[in-house]
């Protein structure tokens, strides 16, 4: 009877215990400075339970605890029993004659006796719990602390949120990296402050996505630490959700890529400047056919002036014809004045722009400025362009030079070839989807299997005089607009077709 | 330019220029110098609707579409249609210029052209035309004259020409003297010519040398 009382003492203690700790919101120092990662693992068995609450104790702790309680218990049973009893034995022992005792006089003390062997071995066991769960301890900490190590030398902080208090875990080097000091309270507003104003919106829509599915989620965003100093982070996350569809708890790590994204931003800014370098090259090739360019409207402006010059020496002067000149002539300079600004945008070393540009035109105004070019190497030309609208985000100037790069390219291909003066570019655009696709074909020798895959290698170059850098840097402005280059030889006729495919907007969003 | 230059008002400048502003400009300018002037967008509407028969000189851009400046020159120097050709051209390539020259070419400028070196190779072109006109309406007649002759006074022609004297000409042929002076006062009568001087002269205007050997 007692035993069962005792048992139900522990249930309630045990049970006491369990919401004591599981509603804290700090269970204590130690569980807060442990990783998450090795708990696990010691609850796995546990996972019914642990996964309601947050932060369950581990099977050690919980046994020793309930041990804790029965002795508690015991002791007080045993202490109450000899108490009672403890008189009745002594006056049964003054009033027994000689050494013959009644044995039903020990019924008592015997149960208290087998009570404090039951202590005694439940102390036993409480020992060596506390000893194994030392151990365990000393095993946790130190593969803690290997990961932490680990985990600072990768430069990657460890964190876990915690939903119900809205208190983050996080290590000091991920502490470090928000520039949130040891001490200061760790919770989702201070995290979001963090954040570049920027980004806090990617951030938010990553977390939320991330929850909605219950999948882990990545983000890259900037966080402004003290002195106006911003860094690149990259975190990682893993949603925990309760049986109830709530979300528990996120644990993740983050990473610091400021010098990763540095690094990137230098090579994109190489990458321009040998885009800009590959331009200065075309316009070097195409100085023949701007100069044409140039010189038509300064012909049409030189010869009207001068026949303006003579029409008002006339008597009387036609003021009419006189009025047509002067517009001409303001024409024609506009026209030089675009060739000059255009030439000026291929020249200028600029920062990659995303504007909303029409492809067809793109490539219509790259056929314009080739066509002297074209002309004298009797290159024909038939354009196959959709109706279509191919409205795209992307940079004037870079898909500019895409496309005179892929044209000036096949017309070098045409005019290599000894007994084939001439040929026909064919230039074709349609849509696909969400793509726009651009082919330009050639009737050229077409591409040797052996130099297929190098071609969009950087200085392969099958010219004499060829940098080799057109192909490469066409494929560079193709990926950096997310799209694709590649090339195949023409099915059934001679010569290559390079086709390009970039992600276009759709009709309606365009603004 | 000089309007009074020119001698001949029955003429024309037929420009070619694929570039429809600088069409315009140029024209105009030729216009206002008091030419006559007909303009064609491209070689192909140049070569279907122009009329030969024309006097005047053709201006052509050298850089066009379809078909460029200098194959215009190929297929008028090939034709009968042959005029005076000016070429024009954005691209000071020299190898361009020397290949049109060649090919006979009366003038070759670059653009921006200057009016007076434009009127200039335009006068010289229109004089030009007239000459070769002049000169091939004169082979025309002595060739339609030479037509007329019997092939005895063909062959008295021939010996003339070369200087050979009557006696020495009847020795040639085998016959007597007297009727060599006969045929030879046939000849000069038939070819409009009074002296062996201006026989010789009309005999080279005939297109086919040989005809006289």
């Amino acid at each position: 009877m007692l035993r069962k009382e005792s048992l139900l003492g522990w249930s309630a203690v045990s049970d006491a215990f369990a919401t004591f700790f599981a509603l804290s919101p700090e269970p204590n120092s130690r569980a807060t400075t442990r990783s998450s990662a090795p708990r696990e693992k010691l609850r796995s068995d546990q996972k019914s339970r642990t996964a309601v609450a947050p932060e369950t104790f581990t099977r050690v702790e919980n046994s020793t605890r309930a041990v804790i309680g029965v002795v508690i218990v015991l002791i007080l049973a045993t202490g109450i029993l000899f108490a009672l009893d403890f008189p009745v034995l002594v006056g049964a022992v003054r009033a027994s004659k000689g050494f013959t005792l009644d044995w039903r006089l020990f019924r008592i003390p015997a149960v208290v006796l087998v009570l404090v062997l039951m202590e005694v071995m439940l102390v036993a066991t409480l020992v060596l719990q506390e000893k194994r769960r030392h151990e365990l301890e000393g095993l946790l900490g130190e593969s803690e602390e290997r990961m932490k190590i680990a985990a600072e030398s990768a430069d990657l902080g460890l964190w876990r949120w915690d939903a119900a208090t809205d208190r983050f875990w996080a290590t000091a080097h991920c502490r470090k990296m928000f520039g949130i000091p040891t001490g200061a309270a760790l919770n989702m507003a201070a995290i979001t402050d963090a954040v570049h104003p920027d980004d806090r919106a990617q951030v938010t829509d990553a977390i939320q996505k991330g929850v909605s599915t219950s999948s882990s989620f990545e983000v890259e965003y900037r966080i402004s630490i003290g002195d106006g100093q911003t860094r690149w982070v990259r975190t990682r996350g893993r949603p925990f959700i309760a049986s109830d569809g709530s979300i528990a708890r996120i644990a993740g790590t983050v990473l610091d890529v400021t010098d990763k994204k540095k690094m990137q931003a230098e090579v994109e800014r190489q990458q321009e400047s040998l885009a800009h370098l590959s331009r200065v090259g075309i316009v070097g090739e195409l100085s023949g056919a701007l100069a044409h360019e140039l010189n038509q409207p300064l012909t049409a402006i030189l010869s009207n002036a001068q026949a303006m010059q003579r029409m008002i020496k006339c008597d009387p002067i036609d003021l009419a014809e006189l009025k047509n000149v002067i517009t001409d002539i303001i024409n024609d300079d506009s026209r030089a004045g675009d060739v000059i600004r255009h030439l000026r945008a291929l020249l200028k070393k600029d920062e990659a722009r995303r504007d909303t540009l029409d492809m067809n035109k793109v490539i219509s105004k790259a056929l314009e400025l080739t066509r002297s070019d074209l002309t004298s190497r009797r290159v024909n030309v038939v354009t196959n362009l959709t109706n279509q609208a191919l409205a795209l985000a992307g940079d004037p100037v870079q898909l500019q030079q895409l496309m005179l790069n892929l044209i000036l390219n096949a017309a070098e291909a045409m005019a290599n070839e000894p007994g084939h003066a001439g040929g026909a570019l064919i230039i074709a655009s349609d849509v696909t989807g969400d793509l726009l696709h651009v082919s330009v074909a050639d009737t050229g020798p077409g591409i040797r299997a052996e130099i297929m895959e190098r071609l969009f290698e950087p200085f392969f170059s099958t010219k004499a005089q060829g940098l080799g850098l057109g192909l490469s840097i066409s494929k560079a402005i193709v990926t950096s607009h997310g799209g694709k280059l590649w090339v195949e030889n023409n099915a059934g006729r001679r010569g290559a077709t390079f086709h390009v495919t970039m992600p276009r907007i759709p009709q309606g969003q365009a603004a | 330019m000089n309007e009074h230059m020119r001698s001949n008002d029955d003429h024309c400048v037929f420009i070619v220029d694929d570039d429809k502003s600088v069409l315009t400009a140029v024209s105009r300018l030729l216009t206002t110098a008091g030419y006559h002037v007909k303009t064609f967008d491209s070689p192909m509407s140049f070569l279907a609707e122009h009329d030969p028969s024309v006097p005047g000189c053709a201006l052509l851009d050298i850089g066009m579409a379809e078909v460029d400046g200098l194959a215009l020159q190929d297929i008028l120097t090939r034709s009968d249609h042959a005029r005076p050709i000016i070429f024009i051209t954005g691209n000071d390539d020299v190898k361009t210029s020397v290949r049109a020259m060649k090919a006979g070419a009366l003038d070759y400028l670059t653009k921006p052209v200057q009016d007076t070196a434009l009127l200039a190779a335009v006068e010289t072109a229109l004089g030009a035309d007239l000459e070769a006109r002049k000169t091939r309406n004169e082979q025309s007649v002595a060739r339609e004259r030479f037509e007329q002759l019997t092939s005895r006074e063909r062959e008295v022609m021939a010996l003339v020409v070369r200087g050979r004297l009557n006696k020495q000409i009847a020795a040639d042929l085998g016959i007597v003297e007297k009727t060599v002076k006969v045929h030879r006062a046939r000849v000069m009568e038939k070819m409009g010519v009074r002296s062996v001087a201006a026989l010789v002269h009309v005999s080279e205007k005939l297109p086919v040398p040989g005809a006289l050997s």
